[in-house]
């Protein structure tokens, strides 16, 4: 009953707090109509410039070919531009302005038409020309060199050594990178709320409320379950309409939003037992804020809701490697999202990734209460 | 009224690194009377009824409640006081009577009683204007008065009120007064204040306090009657120390002086009458006076006597 009396008190000031429970909600769809607006046909079109020196016409086949190359959707791949001199062009790369410049060289027509008795001849160089630390070039010079590649195979008549068979898992193939990015941001949605559950409950510590509420025989166990209930409540609110507004620009999800949904709550009861432990260490909001970034950042980046990150394995149990990252909760969030809003998997599915998320989940929320308990709810010595 | 032993503090210390906040303190609290915690700042008010709300844990020494020794984590002891400290605590994003119902709830009282001590509350503490205004938009008065309000909610037997009047305007002073007067009798009330004329007017009994230590204890009236009857006389001078030596030399038998900050004081009988022949007498000694000041003794007269030095600094 004080469970529900306390967590209803705070339901209602958060209402009130229009501008943070705002803020807290609308981080997640507004992340992902940023997205949707930095790549409006669902898929990043890599800009590639060609410098087209042949003196045959293989060259402008080979340029139409590669201005033709397409996604599933019909969305363009590449965006060519014919450029006439090398130093401005490796500027425009410098300025990743573009991903890479293609060189077709002046004998490239000579080469493909040469007959069996000049097969001692050097063969035409095509020269990739680009920064290698700009994570878009290795997908644009791959994508280039494919079609040129399959070009060449085609005017020279040599049937290929070998062929790839590519077999896609689910609906993966169909999918644009905009609905790739979605269960990262639904997740980064959750772990906002690190925010507000720190915040909410350091504002009872510096305003003394606290001492109010332990005064009145409140066990600290129903304190701390009923001063983060809403936040709870607010971690699902804000994954349906993180969710609501991409599938409103397009996402297409291919499993069950109940489930994604699920996953989301017990991931926020492990993102508000770190605003505890945020909580615990701060004297004041503003103190609580601070603090709170540095677990954001490490959910963030670590457990690859923003990019992907290699794994390092510590041990295998029952045929699966568990790496170190995967002691934070939103990892196995981000894996459950994704098989089941891009490979459409059920609840058996991610049986594995639910059951680390709740074991975890229930570490974290313990481990924050029993901290916040220490630090805040004694007297003091 | 009933004087028996209800708190008992028994050689209590609180330390704060290097700092005795309060230091061997030795106090007897009666039910039902109020009792000034009286001090300047600093002086360990806070950190003692912070010790008696069971907020903080005493280095040593005990506390006692109706004889028995309290556990700091005592629950029963902890719902019978009701505490309103220095800064308001309350919600801000909460009417009164939504804060008031609340904490009723968490105190686990039924719904009758709360109901009608959050009207007699808001009523008695000129509350009902602000009813439904979130708390954050009242006054400072308001918001001090609500303080109090949530501080009784429960209906405990110990109230504890850290400087009730601090910051008030006149018309709030009056009725936090006019309150905590009316639970004379029935609640043992503990109120910390530097204010001499709050705890004059308020106080069954006085306690002063000074570097976490009891200095004395009683009612306001025979504390002032320890720096006798009379007067005090104050005279602004431009070098205190050396005046004093010069006025000391021909002061009448009943009248002591002494330096209290940048001034002299004079206490005697009948001051009034005395004036004239004091006045003659320092022009005598060439000492130049820019302010002269006379009042009864107070409760600040007896903190001077006791510590030579006065409430404000």
């Amino acid at each position: 009953m004080k469970i529900s009396r306390i967590a209803g008190k705070n339901l209602i000031e958060q209402l009130r707090d229009r501008v943070t429970l705002g803020l807290s909600l609308l981080i997640g769809p507004f992340f992902v109509l940023l997205y949707w607006l930095m790549i409006p046909s669902g898929s990043t079109t890599y800009a590639v410039m060609i410098q087209n020196l042949d003196l045959g016409e293989k060259g402008d086949q080979v340029v139409a070919l590669l201005e033709d190359l397409t996604y599933p959707s019909g969305d363009r791949l590449l965006d060519i531009s014919l450029v006439e001199s090398r130093e401005r062009s490796e500027l425009v790369l410098q300025n990743r302005d573009a991903e890479v410049l293609v060189i077709i060289p002046e004998d490239f027509s000579a080469a493909l038409t040469r007959g069996p008795e000049q097969s001692d001849r050097a063969p035409a160089e095509i020269t990739l020309v680009g920064d290698l630390t700009n994570p878009y070039y290795a997908v644009g010079a791959v994508m280039a060199g494919s079609v040129i590649d399959e070009f060449v195979q085609v005017q020279s008549g040599k049937a290929p050594a070998v062929q790839y068979l590519e077999i896609a898992l689910g609906d993966s193939a169909g999918r644009s990178e905009f609905d790739l990015y979605i269960p990262g941001i639904l997740i980064i949605s959750v772990v906002m709320l690190v925010f507000i559950v720190s915040m909410t409950i350091s504002a009872e510590v510096e305003s003394g409320t606290l001492g109010r509420l332990i005064m009145t025989g409140t066990k600290a166990w129903q304190l701390l379950i009923g001063l983060s209930l809403p936040t709870i409540l607010w971690g699902v609110g804000s994954l349906w309409l993180t969710l609501m507004v991409a599938v409103g620009l397009g996402f297409e999800s291919q499993g069950s939003i109940l489930l994604a949904l699920l996953i989301g709550g017990v991931t926020s009861i492990a993102v508000v037992g770190v605003g505890l432990i945020v909580a615990a260490f701060s004297k004041s909001v503003s103190q609580s804020f601070i603090i709170a970034n540095f677990p954001l950042i490490f959910f963030m980046f670590f457990s690859g809701a923003v990019y992907p990150i290699p794994r390092i394995n510590l041990f295998q149990i029952g045929g699966i490697q568990v790496s170190i990252y995967d002691i934070l909760p939103p990892t196995h969030a981000i894996v459950a999202l994704n098989k089941i809003l891009t490979l459409g998997e059920g609840f058996s599915g991610v049986i594995y990734e639910l059951t680390s998320l709740v074991i975890l989940s229930a570490v974290f929320y313990l481990l924050g209460i029993w901290i916040f308990k220490g630090k805040h709810l004694g007297p003091q010595e | 009224m009933t004087h028996q032993s209800y708190i008992h503090l028994a050689g209590v210390c609180k330390s704060f690194r290097e700092v005795h906040a309060v230091d061997d303190l030795d106090l007897e609290i009666n039910q039902g009377e109020i009792l000034g915690l009286l001090g300047p700042n600093g002086a360990g008010k806070t950190t003692t009824i912070n010790l008696i709300a069971g907020f903080l844990k005493p280095d040593r020494g005990k506390i006692y409640w109706n004889g028995a020794l309290v556990n700091v984590r005592d629950q029963e002891y902890r719902k019978n006081i009701g505490i309103c400290p220095q800064e308001n605590v309350h919600w801000n994003k909460l009417t009164p009577v939504e804060q008031l119902t609340f904490l009723g709830h968490m105190y686990g009282l039924p719904k009758t009683q709360i109901d009608f001590q959050c009207q007699h509350l808001l009523e008695v503490l000129n509350l009902g204007s602000a009813a439904h205004r979130l708390a954050g938009k009242l006054s400072g008065g308001m918001q001090r008065r609500l303080n109090i309000a949530l501080a009784m909610i429960h209906d405990p037997q110990i109230l504890i009120l850290d400087e009730p009047e601090a910051g008030l305007d006149p018309q709030s002073r009056i009725c936090v007064r006019e309150y905590i007067r009316s639970l004379a009798n029935s609640k043992t009330v503990i109120l910390t204040t530097h204010n001499m004329d709050e705890a004059q007017r308020m106080a069954d009994r006085v306690a002063v306090i000074d570097q976490g230590r009891l200095l004395v204890l009683d009612t306001p009236e025979a504390l002032v009657l320890r720096v006798g009857q009379g007067d005090v006389l104050e005279l602004e001078v431009n070098n205190p120390g050396a005046s004093l030596m010069l006025l000391a030399l021909d002061l009448p038998e009943q009248l002591s002086a002494q330096v209290v900050g940048d001034m002299i004081q004079v206490r005697g009988l009948d001051l009034v009458n005395q004036l004239p022949v004091l006045l003659s007498r320092l022009e005598k000694q060439d000492l130049i006076v820019s302010e002269i000041r006379l009042r009864k003794n107070t409760l600040e007269d007896v903190f001077i006597q006791l510590t030579g030095r006065m409430l404000r600094e």
